[in-house]
């Protein structure tokens, strides 16, 4: 099979995804209102009481509100990531997972293509952010926007592929919205993204503990290096590393003759 | 292929939806949409191209299910149930299509059925039972040699009388 083949698959399902996104306003709109809520309110209230001391990759002292955007950032891809994936267990039950699956293409392919495409919606949904927040003063350095981009296509696919790993050990709608509760919450407020690392220490070396082994706490820091154009190499690689592990087990558990999808007899009953 | 669910995204366009399935299948846009025209044209469903899946009823969204299974062109169709939940007229529109296609195009259709009015005296049929294939061959012949009074009487003799439901699925194919 040539390679155009596998490109126009690629197109055809990162441009539904898009269009399906595009759909679906409501989505958009909770995907935007989300992260606001935190700005406005949440870092609006700590400006006053917490002050970010300098330290890699700021220069100067900064506001709580410019701290937190990185966070914010991952928490939209974490949010979307997971909701892709609830997609998958919807299409699923409905079976339009099965005209995917059914394509002549290699599994991992396909598996790779979907994550590509939920990483594109929510790269949509980062910049809209971004934009709204620098409408609200909250701005970065103008080159920060664009080498923010290959960070982000990488913490999405990472997160992306986490939620495609928990999707496919996942059978039923419900169970689905429990994980949400239990993995999305945990992961972001056990993170660098609302307080750095340094201070969490100071509190807890428990909870420092736990949020260095946090995947999410890389992703948020490679973003943050990104937006002012610098390069956290350890964090990329960690990010990276945890791609990996996590699209190696989602690649798994879809497969039909092992994993979760075989142990339960297939997705159809 | 042509599944007993529904499968097609209910929020984007009868258009947008067989363009998905084309790409899936590596087909260039222009064939594609050539042939998502001709089969549109086909099934009397061109002028809803641009109508999102939601609005189209039942019987209309199984026939563009039936039109994408044609896009690429295939030699051999599969369809499980693809008459499930329609009303009469919108399946024997269905059913008579089917049948037009295997005749017109030498298309193999392999269609799985409980409605066994579905099947026409030309077509070739297997009889499941509980998983196991109890009887094949024409339709005419599997009456003659079961009765000779009807379909029904033969596949309830070859069921086993008066049970309930069993697994009984006839394959109808046709070359």
């Amino acid at each position: 099979m040539s390679g155009i083949v596998y490109l126009r698959a690629f197109n055809g399902i990162i441009l539904r995804e898009v269009l399906r996104f595009l759909q679906q306003r409501e989505r958009f709109f909770s995907a935007l209102v989300r992260p606001l809520v935190w700005l406005l309110v949440f870092a609006a209230g700590f400006r006053a009481i917490l002050g970010i001391a300098i330290q890699p990759p700021y220069q100067t002292y900064i506001t709580y509100d410019v701290y937190i955007i990185p966070g914010l950032i991952a928490m939209i891809q974490l949010f979307n990531g997971m909701q892709s994936s609830l997609s998958m267990v919807y299409d699923r039950e409905m079976g339009s997972m099965r005209v995917l699956l059914t394509t002549p293409l290699p599994r991992w392919f396909l598996l790779v293509s979907k994550l590509f495409a939920g990483t594109a919606v929510s790269v949509i949904q980062v910049y809209a952010f971004l934009g709204v927040s620098a409408m609200f003063g909250t701005v970065f350095p103008a080159w920060g926007y664009v080498t923010v981009l290959p960070v982000l296509v990488l913490t999405g696919l990472m997160l992306g592929a986490l939620g495609m790993f928990l999707s496919s050990t996942i059978r039923q709608l419900e169970n689905f919205a429990g994980v949400m509760n239990f993995v999305i919450f945990p992961t972001f407020f056990l993170s660098s993204a609302l307080y750095p690392l340094w201070r969490m220490r100071e509190s807890s070396y428990l909870v420092w503990q736990i949020c260095s082994a946090n995947p999410f706490t890389y992703a948020v820091e490679a973003l943050r290096f990104g937006l002012y154009v610098k390069v956290d190499p350890l964090s990329l690689a960690i990010v990276l590393g945890a791609l990996v592990v996590f699209l190696a087990g989602a690649v798994w558990g879809y497969n039909p003759s092992r994993g979760f999808t075989a142990r339960r007899g297939g997705p159809s009953d | 292929m042509v599944f007993q669910q529904t499968t097609l995204d209910l929020d984007l366009t009868v258009k947008q939806n067989l363009r998905y399935f084309a790409r899936l299948r590596g087909m260039s846009i222009r064939e594609a949409d050539r042939r998502i025209d001709e089969e549109l044209t086909n099934f009397e469903m061109r002028e809803r191209a641009r109508d999102k899946i939601r609005d189209l009823n039942g019987g209309h969204r199984r026939r563009v299910e039936i039109a994408r299974a044609l896009l690429h062109d295939p030699e051999v169709v599969l369809l499980d149930e693809p008459t499930v939940g329609l009303d009469v007229p919108s399946r024997k529109a269905i059913v008579a299509r089917a049948h037009d296609l295997a005749r017109e195009r030498g298309l193999a259709l392999l269609w799985a059925t409980h409605l066994i009015d579905e099947i026409l005296p030309g077509d070739d049929l297997i009889v499941l039972h509980r998983g196991r294939i109890v009887e094949s061959g024409p339709m005419t012949e599997v009456i003659a040699r079961h009765g000779g009074v009807s379909l029904d009487a033969a596949f309830a003799q070859l069921t086993g009388r008066g049970e309930q439901a069993g697994e009984p699925a006839g394959g109808e194919g046709e070359a």
